[in-house]
């Protein structure tokens, strides 16, 4: 129970490119508990992606990490090249934003599936195929034995998605990473296949990370959530909390730009200001403060992460004095 | 595709008439052509003892190619008796019909550019591979280069540095004849380089490029070494528009035959052919042109409907993309 | 005309930018080509070459026909660089003829293929429709051809002096140049260019000569530059197969398949010959390599 299936501690991440070095992830810690939902939102840009293709160590060799990794005890950035792939697709499996580009064109749709299994050699090739086309039926792919040798072209992006959640599940990790696994699809298939992950996920009881937009989705979906902001985490806080005692003023302003269906017909609200670029250089302040209504004196030192309460955390000079006074 | 498959053969139709009637008029209008066979046929008629034979042989003559009869008659018969593999007597040898000569030439010259494709691909595909997983490395860098250097120089100029280096200086490989398997290295080589420069290129950024796309880095997630991701990913992906970048290089492989056969002294086909131009044996010449003709017309629509067949997006639906 | 007034003097102004604009989109092209190492290298060799070429009768320091019966087959030296063949000829001398034939069919070939095919390719992509269609089909059954054997057979024909082969080496080649300007001019064709130039009262011809020609310029060049070391080339290989120039003219191809009969004893009769074409080709292509950098055309194949 104490012992975090994940727990990643101070990471960074800087890309060096031609044109400069890029700060995406600075300082991140993020835990996940064994069988529960952990969202982390935050705007485009912000390092959401970044913390966890370093986490599965996907990242291009040009980026740098720093930090720990703990995965099960084990510091993932400290394995070998060959222990870490034992653990991809084994021990924890991804999903990505968009399934028609992240998946291989001209190879079938099955013979992709079962390439977790076979890469782990977990099963023959005939026992994948079966355990394949069993699991497409289950996650709600009608004529399983037939899709099976369908390429993905034939697929609508709903069934690939779902396609994609089953190839991930296949070897039953222990964590699964869904990086926007909805945000390229219609709505109305968005509903679908979120209750298909939290289903799937009750069912087998392995943690889930969501990388998500969309606020209320990680309220519905996620246990705990974490908001990123210029490659830090500004606040932890338990669902059930975001939409009512949410304490960064970031976190305000997204609340406030979510457009209502019943509300006003007024100018949507927005943060103003420019998000915090990973190449700009960073303040010594609150990387917030430039956007920041309530700015005060105080911003110009940088806040460490003040604890609100049980599982509740903020790194805001104004959040913390409320509490405290 | 079935439509397609109509239509690209009725285009070779039309292109393989072109083909016949240019080359007919080109040869009429060649000097001590066919409006001069009976020069011809009087050559023989000297040369000869037995003037009866001859005046037989050029009785035969005139009938076969329909020497009498208007030009459209004369053209036709010429690709009649060439489709219907009825190809007549030659001039040069006139008791040795066409197809009996091209029957022994042309496996030759198949053989020499089935070997020289096969043995391009092979290459093309390791240097392909090892320069896109060695990205912009000095391996790389070098690999390429080599490919550049293929592409810029011909065949008979990569023969004449393969035969003094084997064949002259360390006298591995014979340099001239046709005995046997080891007589074919050098021969093979010679096509096989140049071909190599632009088909390695071409491997090495197609490859380069699935492996930077998004679902690669699916592979990875799900455990793939590099080796899965380059032999059950990118290979399939890249080696399908591979190709495409054989079936242009087909015809100047045929062509590279020529003077690789001569200079090897390889009876194939391009000998024969080089051998019937510089004496102007016009049906061999005729025959030998439309063969070509064929062979090239058909590889290319061969490779099309290859690439279609492989690509799963053109076989089930009839279009790419 | 349905162009509104503004439109079309913002266009007239653009045109004008666009012409404006060519001394330093010179200069930044010459700054990508510069850029490229092997590009200037290559380009070094070819001015060297062609020099050489065309100074033949200076540079080359002796006849390139006079027999030496007393100097056979005498290996390279500070007298004969590159040593003397069976007929006790200057090697030297003869390669640099050579380079002159090599350099007449490659340069006056292209220039045919040029004129052909910036005509044929201008016409039916200019004008668009029926003629299109037509000049297309022809050059897609002359792409058909087997175009080597063609040139032999257009050699047979027109004989093997040098004009001969010129024409025999441009006759299949200018299809490709065809395509690359039809291509060219198509693309201009949709920019609303020549609208506003036709607006401006030019003519049909006025416009493809002033217009379209200079603004399809970057491919073309390209062409032209991979196009003459391949006309040397199929020049050379009509040598190789005992179909080229006559003897006594050297000739690269030529030189290469004589060297050949005596290999083994006198390989620098071959090698010399054939490092020298080796080194005009590529030279060649490192430089059509810096222009395709130059025009910003790299991967467009
Ligand atoms: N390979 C890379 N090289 C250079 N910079 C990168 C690279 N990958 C990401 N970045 C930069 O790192 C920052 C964080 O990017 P990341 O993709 O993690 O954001 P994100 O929160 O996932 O955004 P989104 O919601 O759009 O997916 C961005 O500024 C991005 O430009
Ligand atoms: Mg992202």
């Amino acid at each position: 129970m104490d012992h975090p299936v994940l727990h990643v501690r101070d990471l960074h991440v800087q890309f060096v490119t031609d044109t400069g070095t890029v700060n995406a992830v600075n300082g991140v810690n993020l835990q996940v508990k064994r069988g529960s939902t952990v969202g982390i939102v935050g705007e485009s840009g912000s390092g959401k992606s970044t913390t966890m293709m370093a986490v599965m160590r996907l990242l291009s060799t040009g980026a740098r990490i720093g930090g720990q990794v703990d995965f099960l005890g084990e510091n993932l950035l400290s394995l070998s090249k060959k222990q870490m792939r034992k653990i991809r697709g084994h021990r924890i499996s991804m999903i990505f934003q968009n399934p028609s580009t992240y998946l291989n064109p001209t190879k079938t749709i099955g013979k992709q599936m079962i390439e977790p299994l076979l890469y782990h050699h977990l099963a023959s090739p005939a026992e994948a195929r079966r355990r394949a086309v069993q699991l497409l039926g289950d996650i709600g792919i009608s004529n399983p034995e037939k899709r099976f040798d369908n390429y993905p072209f034939e697929f609508s992006g709903g069934m690939l998605q779902r396609m994609m959640i089953g190839m991930a599940l296949l070897s039953r990790p222990h964590l699964l990473i869904a990086d926007e696994p909805t945000t390229a699809l219609d709505v109305t298939v968005q509903a679908e296949i979120l209750w298909l992950l939290k289903k799937l996920q009750q069912e087998t009881g392995m943690a889930m990370v969501l990388v998500t937009h969309d606020l209320a989705v990680a309220a519905q979906v996620c246990d705990e959530i974490y908001v990123m902001y210029g490659g830090e985490m500004v606040e932890h806080l338990p669902s059930e909390m975001l939409l009512k005692s949410q304490a960064h003023p970031y976190l305000q302003g997204l609340i406030q730009s979510i457009p209502k269906l019943s509300g006003e017909k007024g100018r949507l609200p927005y943060i103003p200001g420019q998000p915090l670029g990973a190449s700009a250089n960073r303040p010594t302040g609150c990387i917030f403060a430039d956007r920041c209504a309530y700015r005060f004196e105080r911003c110009a030192e940088r806040p460490p992460l003040l604890q609100l309460g049980e599982r509740h955390e903020v790194a805001c000079w104004k959040a913390g004095a409320e509490v405290s006074v | 595709m079935l439509k397609y498959v109509v239509r690209r053969v009725l285009y070779m139709v039309i292109a393989f008439l072109a083909v016949s009637l240019v080359t007919y008029f080109l040869m009429k209008a060649a000097p001590g052509s066919f409006l001069a066979f009976n020069q011809f046929l009087g050559g023989i008629t000297a040369a000869s003892i037995n003037l009866g034979v001859t005046q037989q042989l050029m009785q035969e003559l005139v009938k076969e190619y329909h020497l009498n009869s208007p030009w459209y008659v004369q053209w036709w018969s010429y690709v009649w008796n060439f489709l219907s593999l009825h190809m007549g007597a030659s001039f040069e040898y006139p008791n040795t019909p066409t197809l009996s000569l091209i029957r022994q030439t042309f496996p030759i010259s198949v053989g020499l550019a089935l070997m020289s494709i096969t043995v391009a691909t092979v290459l093309s595909i390791i240097a392909g591979v090892v320069a896109a997983v060695r990205e912009n490395t000095w391996v790389d860098r070098g690999t390429m280069l080599v490919a550049i250097l293929g592409t810029a120089i011909p065949a008979y100029v990569i023969a004449v540095f393969l035969m003094l280096v084997f064949g002259v200086w360390l006298h591995w490989l014979p340099v001239l004849g046709f005995k046997g398997i080891q007589y074919y290295v050098l021969p093979v080589l010679s096509l096989a380089l140049p071909m190599i420069g632009s088909m390695g290129r071409y491997m090495r950024n197609s490859l380069m490029e699935t492996l930077h796309s998004e679902y690669i880095v699916t592979v990875y997630a799900k455990g793939g070494s590099l080796k899965n991701v380059v032999f059950g990913h990118g290979l399939r992906n890249s080696l399908l528009p591979l190709i495409t970048v054989v079936g242009p290089q087909l015809a100047s492989l045929m062509m590279g035959t020529v003077f690789i056969e001569n200079m090897f002294g390889i009876p194939g086909m391009a000998h024969l052919f080089t051998t019937a131009a510089s004496m102007r044996d016009y049906p061999l010449i005729m025959d030998s042109t439309l063969l070509y003709a064929l062979v090239i017309m058909g590889m290319n629509l061969i490779v099309d409907l290859v690439y279609g067949f492989l690509d799963p997006r053109i076989r089930k639906t009839g279009y790419a993309g | 005309m349905a162009l509104k007034m503004e439109e079309l003097e913002d266009r007239q102004t653009r045109t004008y930018q666009i012409l404006s604009q060519r001394r330093s989109t010179f200069a930044l092209r010459w700054f990508r080509f510069r850029k490229n190492r092997l590009a200037v290298v290559g380009l070094v060799l070819v001015v060297l070459l062609v020099v050489a070429a065309v100074f033949a009768p200076i540079v080359a320091p002796y006849s390139y026909t006079k027999p030496n019966f007393l100097e056979t087959f005498k290996g390279p030296s500070a007298r004969h660089w590159f040593g003397t063949d069976s007929l006790g000829r200057d090697v030297f001398s003869r390669v640099i003829w050579a380079l002159r034939s090599a350099c007449i069919v490659g340069f006056g070939a292209e220039a045919v293929e040029l004129t052909v095919g910036l005509m044929i390719g201008a016409l039916a992509g200019y004008l668009g429709g029926l003629v299109d269609n037509i000049l297309m089909r022809i050059v897609d059954i002359v792409y058909a051809f087997p175009s080597f054997l063609f040139s032999i057979i257009l050699v047979m024909l027109l004989g093997h002096n040098i004009w001969a082969i010129l024409i025999a080496v441009s006759a299949t080649s200018w299809v490709g140049m065809a395509r690359v300007v039809r291509g060219q001019v198509m693309r201009l064709k949709q920019s609303g260019f020549i609208e506003s130039a036709r607006s401006m009262g030019a003519g049909n011809w006025r416009i493809i000569r002033r217009y379209l020609l200079p603004n399809s310029m970057g491919p073309v060049l390209v062409a032209v530059t991979f196009g003459i070391p391949a006309n040397m080339m199929t020049e050379a290989g009509l040598s190789v197969v005992g179909l080229g120039i006559e003897p006594p003219t050297p000739d690269l191809g030529q030189m290469i398949i004589d060297g050949q009969q005596a290999m083994f004893s006198y390989p620098y009769l071959m090698w010399t010959p054939a490092l020298l074409f080796a080194i005009t080709l590529i030279s060649f292509t490192f430089v059509g390599d810096g222009m395709r950098d130059a025009f910003d055309m790299k991967g467009k194949r």
